[in-house]
């Protein structure tokens, strides 16, 4: 299926990165896993950037996807704080988190199962991907594809803002590794940054917007 | 001096400092008004790319200003798009006054603004879809109100928004190799498949609209109303952008037929679903999704193969009898709201039954924008309505017919709404409870809509010159 295809070592560990990123940032029911998700998954994001962009431009992603996930955490701790388990996070939130506190072990479950179909998902269109986009690699498309799926799975499970800004954050970043393969723009990379940083300030807002008052 | 700097650069940097001088309100606000209109007088006025004079001093407008590689061009022919945008911003900011509004109302206005032309002037013109997702971006914070949870339809409209932005980018990508091998039909299946569905993530083409409806009952009647005149505004002048920049898209009469056919969906969407609702905020929703299916019905008619480029010119006539009708409109919620203050039930008909005996102004103007929308005779949206009907019917008059479904239920919606603000529990007698304020801006924008609607060749042809915008397509 996958003929010819050689992964160096570091393209590997950005794939293996983006994987159990996007996973935890599926499954984790504690805000401290999810930022921590956030970070490694940024840090396979630049690798699989780094392969179409010079490194100084690659690193516009690390830094601004660093970032984003920084003014989430400021955001998450100042409302939270860290002595909170997932259960009593995803009470205080007013709704239920990812994973009802009633249905743990059966929505683990659903949720490794639906990931399982993702990835075989990718898998089925991963050859015909890679025959479409000319300059793009086997891992620029195995990862983007990770990220964008199991994001769209994320937004697809949750009502939750601070789940939907996770989500998002994911897609997009799954975007920007294949859009870096055939787009070489300061502009838009100084775009796509922005726009990453401004979703993880919206997020920061609705996570603080329900305990604020008054008419600001 | 560029001209990026005075109508991008500057309101941002006034935005910026009007966010920590918000609690002035009015005054912050009455002076942004007073910016805006001058920034939109400016426009009208001062030839870019040639010498200014402002008393002694004599100014050049450069028309490029060149930002991380890539160039913000604002030319001559975006001067009437710049009076549009920041006249709109200032008739939304007036509004904003008896509105209730959030404080950071008028920073995120004037934010809007300079984003929404740093969209119309960024080269390559794909990457508006950035910008416009930035705008995006300060909408949903608009909307999300401190001590309440996020609505859901604020939380949708967020996620299908960012979801649209990768699949126009990619189909920028793939158009600009269309152009450079035109024979390759996959690559064009392709490329015309993401940007519609980019495109119907956008401008919430079923079923995908599901957002507006939600956004409109549970938000502030005047915000949703700014959110949804601008915005998607801004989307069919990317799209537009499109149809300008690439002929093959143009040229192709399925593409026409695609837009024809969401364009009539969503009327007959907007128009028959509002018949089953009871909200007044969720049929403000409703008349928005029949609007953008007309101004789609527009611009599927602007092809080559159709060969009706006045349609474009129609396309852009729409826009100010739309943002009269949705300001007054919405401004009439917020009146009745005021009176169902405490009511957790909001503006759903048992609760508003009667309300005109109390509140006739904001009742009347409620109607008459409702009406307008409609295309009803001697009112601001019936000019631009008709030319678009005589248009579509030679075009298509199956299309038109069908479209004319939407209206109908909008109409019969219209006249629901007037039995029941008219006709309360108890036969009360009449009586004016609006203050002066909101008198004043409804009977100002009821007014308009009057005035637009019997001298219309007094201000829609201003409007229409915004078609200078896209060469390729108009002329």
């Amino acid at each position: 299926m996958f003929n010819g295809i050689d992964l160096d070592l570091l393209s590997l560990l950005a794939i293996i990165f983006i994987v159990i990123a996007a996973v935890t940032l599926l499954i984790s029911r504690d805000w401290r896993f999810s930022i921590a998700a956030l970070v490694i998954q940024y840090v396979g994001a630049y690798i699989l950037v780094k392969i179409s962009w010079p490194v100084q431009m690659a690193l516009v992603k690390l830094i601004a996807g660093w970032f984003s996930t920084i003014v989430l955490a400021m955001a998450l701790f100042g409302v939270f704080g860290f002595k909170i388990d997932g259960e009593e996070q995803a009470m205080r939130q007013g709704r239920s988190s990812i994973l009802p506190p009633s249905t743990n072990v059966s929505g683990l479950l659903f949720h490794i199962l639906a990931t399982v179909v993702i990835a075989l998902a990718i898998l089925s269109v991963i050859p015909d991907l890679l025959n479409q986009l000319d300059g793009v690699t086997f891992e620029q498309v195995m990862g983007a594809l990770v990220l964008i799926g199991l994001g769209l799975l994320h937004l697809g499970f949750t009502a939750h803002p601070i789940r939907v800004i996770f989500g998002l954050l994911t897609v997009l970043a799954g975007f920007e590794i294949i859009y870096a393969a055939v787009e070489l723009s300061t502009l838009v990379a100084g775009l796509l940054a922005g726009v990453n940083l401004g979703l993880a300030m919206l997020g920061a807002y609705l996570i603080y917007a329900p305990s604020m008052e008054g008419r600001e | 001096m560029s001209s990026a700097i005075i109508w991008i650069l500057f309101p941002l940097a006034l935005s910026v400092i009007t966010l920590f001088l918000r609690k002035w309100e009015k005054i912050v606000t009455i002076i942004t008004i007073i910016v805006t209109i001058g920034l939109a007088w400016l426009a009208w006025q001062a030839p870019m790319g040639e010498l200014f004079r402002v008393g002694t001093f004599t100014i050049t407008l450069e028309e490029s200003y060149n930002f991380l590689g890539r160039r913000l061009e604002l030319q001559a022919t975006d001067a009437p798009a710049l009076v549009f945008i920041y006249l709109g911003v200032a008739f939304w900011l007036g509004g904003s006054l008896v509105a209730k509004v959030r404080r950071i109302f008028v920073s995120a206005g004037l934010a809007v603004s300079a984003l929404l032309t740093a969209a119309i002037a960024v080269e390559p013109f794909l990457y508006a879809a950035l910008i416009i997702e930035l705008v995006v971006f300060i909408c949903v914070g608009l909307l999300a109100e401190p001590g309440k949870q996020i609505a859901p339809g604020a939380l949708r409209f967020l996620t299908l928004q960012t979801l649209g932005l990768p699949f126009i980018l990619f189909a920028g990508w793939l158009l600009a190799g269309v152009e450079s091998s035109p024979e390759d039909s996959v690559r064009i299946v392709q490329a015309s498949l993401m940007l519609a569905f980019g495109f119907a993530l956008l401008l919430a083409i079923f079923p995908f609209h599901t957002w507006i409806p939600m956004l409109a009952e549970d938000a502030h009647p005047y915000t949703v109303a700014f959110v949804l005149y601008l915005l998607p505004i801004e989307i069919i002048l990317l799209g537009i952008g499109f149809l300008d920049q690439y002929s093959w898209l143009r040229d192709q009469i399925e593409v026409s037929r695609l837009i024809q056919v969401a364009g009539v969906l969503m009327v007959v969407t907007g128009g028959l679903f509002a018949i089953f609702q009871n909200h007044l905020g969720r049929i403000l929703g409703f008349a928005v999704i029949l609007e953008i299916g007309v101004t789609l019905l527009a611009v599927g008619a602007v092809t080559k193969q159709q060969a009706d480029f006045s349609m474009l010119s129609i396309t852009f006539t729409q826009f100010l009898p739309r943002g009269l009708e949705l300001g007054v409109w919405s401004l009439s919620l917020v009146v009745l709201n005021g009176y169902l203050e405490g009511n957790v039930d909001g503006l759903r008909f048992r609760n508003i039954q009667g309300a005109a005996r109390r509140f006739p102004i904001a009742s009347l103007c409620l109607v008459i924008a409702q009406l307008s929308l409609v295309g009803f005779p001697l009112l601001a949206g019936f000019p631009a309505h008709r030319e678009l009907w005589l248009g579509l019917a030679s075009v298509s008059p199956l299309i038109a017919i069908t479209a004319m479904l939407g209206y109908i239920g909008m109409l019969f919606v219209t006249l629901r709404t007037m039995a029941v603000l008219v006709m309360g529990p108890t036969e009360t007698g009449w009586q004016i409870s609006e203050n002066w304020s909101q008198i004043s801006l409804l009977a100002l924008g009821g007014l308009g809509i009057v005035l637009i609607g019997i001298f219309p060749q007094f201000f829609l042809p201003l409007l229409s010159t915004m078609t200078e915008l896209f060469p390729n397509l108009g002329l």
